[in-house]
């Protein structure tokens, strides 16, 4: 029996610098954020008063009313994702074995807007005067539950945390699911919601966002010299994955094939990066060994990213560790520096664009890189989007207390 | 005139819980005819216990069978503990 493959067929997004594939691709291209001032809480006390916003969503177009109406704005986002890339799939789930398709999605901290409302609730009425609803909003699983209801997804089901590699261990896993036969078709991806007073907060209270309010598109700048935090934000994205010999049986487009997954520790710290980059060069390796692909064939890196000082050095060391000389030939970009930092959802951003990439041969910019960092001297595309042949990418992930995650995807080799 | 208990409480029907008005009769039976689940059922109790400002126990929410049961049920609740939240005298 011949190997399973894990191939693409299916792209949904909803960033703040674009609702919806087209959109955000063509922001992305060109250079446009998607950060903006905070409107929808009070942020007059923070110093930073800035992130990446999702406008103009509106749930009611995926989600019946009363589902809608009891869902967390983590739900809406990730079945929004989730819904236009199963449309984009050309699937008929009527005709799928549906005990074969499921759903993994990231988040790394699921329905935090709803958990604060009834924590203040519970202070002010006491905690035996709870709404019902408390629990099934607030659980981070209700992504991809919503999602498995939504289309009859009656295969694997689960929701992976781990901060801002959640999306990326989310669609390795969910590769997993495919390559070991436990499904034949998995909606996967990532998703966050983090802009509520709260949760904003407490970014804020470890002084790692941008400072840049009288500016907000050019606040999130990975790899510059003037960079100054990250940029909270909050974003869904899903792909569908599909076993190859599935996919063309029934004639699907496919983007890229998903061939190499890591999930690895650095150990180290919950919040900073080994400075030596050694972690993150590990996760790099494993995903390219895993995928049986050597650097020198990895045509672009899309980097983690962040604008913090901490990451975007460290990832820089770490690729020259495992590329070499030829880390100063690949082109390098970072989609925060157009998004923010969506947490959850950021590598699921991340892995559409890297689709697009391979399926477009074009590499976004790494807007907003005007003074590079001399300790980041890479080529991280600066100033403009960027034709090329390519067809090996490599996508990092580094979250939060060290969990590390890399793809490796490809143009379908016939 | 309405009676404002009963309209309050299909208000909460016909918006939170999602039943279609068509549906809302006195003798509708709240999980036969209106298809109210074990947590459509507990997730009322909580609705009703808000805008009432009354307590619902689980024997209370238990008993009860058709919406009518249910509006004689938290009229009595209302006039009896909580005037104020009654139906103001003219």
């Amino acid at each position: 029996m011949a190997k399973r493959r894990a191939v693409v067929t299916g792209l949904g997004v909803v960033a703040p610098n674009g609702t919806g594939v087209a959109e955000f691709w063509k922001a992305t291209l060109e250079g446009r954020s998607g950060v903006r001032l905070v409107t929808t809480f009070d942020v007059s006390l923070f110093d930073s008063k800035i992130a990446g916003t999702v406008e103009g969503l509106d749930p009611l177009a995926f989600l019946p009313p009363n589902v809608a109406r009891k869902s967390d704005r983590f739900v809406h986002l990730g079945v929004a994702a989730a819904s236009e890339a199963l449309k984009d799939s050309g699937l008929d789930l009527e005709r799928e074995d549906r005990t074969r398709a499921g759903c993994i999605i990231g988040s790394g901290l699921g329905g935090m807007l709803f958990h604060e409302e009834q924590i203040l609730a519970g202070y002010e009425k006491g905690a035996h005067r709870l709404n019902p609803l408390c629990v099934p909003r607030v659980t981070p699983n209700a992504v991809a539950s919503h999602i498995a209801i939504q289309h009859g997804l009656l295969g694997p089901n689960m929701v992976v945390s781990t901060a801002c590699a959640s999306a990326t261990h989310a669609i390795g896993e969910a590769m997993r699911k495919i390559l070991y036969g436990d499904a034949d078709l998995m909606v996967t991806g990532g998703v966050e919601a983090p802009l509520t007073q709260f949760t904003f907060g407490a970014y804020a209270a470890m002084k790692v966002l941008s400072k840049r309010n009288d500016a907000p598109q050019k606040a999130s700048r990975p790899f510059d010299r003037d960079r100054d935090g990250f940029v909270l934000a909050e974003g869904g994205a899903a792909l569908v994955l599909e076993d190859l010999e599935h996919a063309r049986r029934r004639g699907a487009r496919v983007y890229a094939e998903l061939v190499g997954y890591s999930a690895a520790s650095g150990a180290h710290h919950m919040v900073i990066p080994d400075p030596t980059g050694s972690d993150a060069a590990q996760a790099m390796s494993l995903a390219l060994r895993d995928a049986g692909i050597g650097p020198a064939d990895v045509d672009y890196i899309n980097a983690h990213g962040t604008s913090t000082h901490a990451n975007d050095v460290a990832e820089t060391k770490a690729i020259k560790d495992v590329f070499g000389d030829y880390a100063r030939r690949i082109p390098i970009s970072a989609t925060k520096s157009v998004t923010g930092h969506a947490i959850g959802a950021a590598g699921g951003i991340e892995a559409v664009a890297c689709c697009l990439t391979l399926d477009q041969q074009v590499i976004h910019p790494t807007t907003n890189l005007e003074n590079p960092d001399p300790e980041c001297d890479l080529d991280y595309v600066p100033g403009a989007a960027r034709e090329a042949r390519v067809n090996v990418v490599l996508s990092n992930s580094f979250g939060f207390g060290n969990a590390n995650a890399c793809l490796v995807f490809t143009r379908l080799a016939l | 005139m309405a009676d404002p208990v009963s309209g309050r409480i299909e208000a909460l029907l016909t918006g939170s819980l999602n039943i279609p008005q068509e549906k809302i009769r006195p003798e509708a039976d709240l999980r036969h005819d209106l298809g109210l689940d074990s947590f459509a059922a507990v997730e009322l109790g909580y609705a009703i216990e808000e805008e009432f400002a009354i307590k619902v126990t689980d024997e209370e929410l238990a008993s009860v069978k058709t919406l009518g049961d249910l509006v004689a049920a938290v009229r009595r609740k209302v006039q009896g503990t909580t005037p104020e939240a009654a139906p103001a005298a003219p």
